[in-house]
């Protein structure tokens, strides 16, 4: 049975089509925090971090005037093709911001309290972080997307088995399935999630 | 054997469901049969492709309810 999947996010994006404020942070959110966090930056540090970028992908001011997580609807943004490829754009984007945090940080300790200052990621190091991160984005976004591409019984058996490691014979007798389905099942999420991903990565 | 084992036999044969007979008939076809032992080798890689699945689901989880990441390989710079 072939299904037909709304337009992922990244598809939107690349394609310069509008995208709201809220489907963008919450996709991209957790990974601008991982960033951060790769970075050693604290959680207040992350926060703002996610409201930087978010700002500046969004060209809006919206730092201590609005709750990021209740921007109105009408924040979109359209991204230029122009710019090059996504992934590239954004992990300039986090990156600038992240640097601007740590200088601020740094400015800002006691020159005696050299245990709170952070080492600026080098290039290489940010970039080798970055392709980590962007894996592991696109891993979830496309375990995120897979429900809407196979038959909920077979997420369902996948999921069971494959995700949260519930042995085959109980996801075959939750399911009242052969132990053999279950195996179809996975093989089948697997081949699905495969083309998600190489759909998903933008290289 | 003409007929080659599919990827749910396989999973049986390497997850030891297999009856014993099942086992040994399935073991000597992929010692002869290089089309089988490469599907049993394609099952591995996707265990792998599933732990790494499985560990970014943890980390998006976690990140998601506010809860530092624990990730098995960090990357402090």
């Amino acid at each position: 049975m072939a299904f037909t999947t709304k337009k992922s996010l990244l598809a939107k994006v690349r394609a310069g089509d509008e995208v709201s404020w809220a489907e963008f942070y919450a996709a991209y959110k957790p990974l601008i925090l991982l960033c951060g966090q790769d970075c050693l930056l604290t959680p207040d540090e992350n926060d703002e971090l996610v409201q930087q970028v978010m700002s500046e992908i969004f060209r809006k001011d919206i730092v201590g005037k609005y709750d990021p997580d209740h921007i109105p609807d009408d924040v979109v943004f359209h991204y230029d093709p122009a710019h090059g490829r996504f992934r590239h754009y954004l992990r300039g984007i986090i990156r600038n911001q992240a640097l601007k945090l740590i200088r601020k940080r740094n400015g800002t300790v006691e020159l005696d309290d050299v245990s709170q200052q952070i080492t600026e990621p080098a290039v290489d190091v940010w970039d080798e972080m970055w392709d980590e991160e962007w894996k592991r984005h696109v891993l979830a976004m496309a375990l995120t997307e897979l429900k809407g591409h196979v038959q909920p019984e077979t997420y369902v058996a996948f999921e069971m088995y494959a995700i949260h490691e519930r042995p085959v014979q109980e996801v075959a007798d939750f399911l009242n399935l052969p132990i053999a389905s279950v195996y179809t099942a996975k093989s089948r999420c697997i081949a699905a999630l495969k083309e998600i991903i190489s759909k998903l990565e933008d290289k | 054997m003409a007929n080659h084992y599919t990827k749910e036999d396989l999973e049986l044969y390497r997850n030891h469901q297999m009856s014993i007979l099942g086992r040994l008939t399935c073991q000597a076809h992929l010692k002869e049969c290089s089309e089988c032992a490469q599907l049993l080798k394609v099952l591995s890689e996707d265990d792998d492709f599933i732990r790494q699945l499985r560990a970014s689901a943890q980390i998006y989880e976690a990140i998601v309810k506010n809860e530092p990441a624990n990730k098995s390989t960090p990357h402090s710079v």
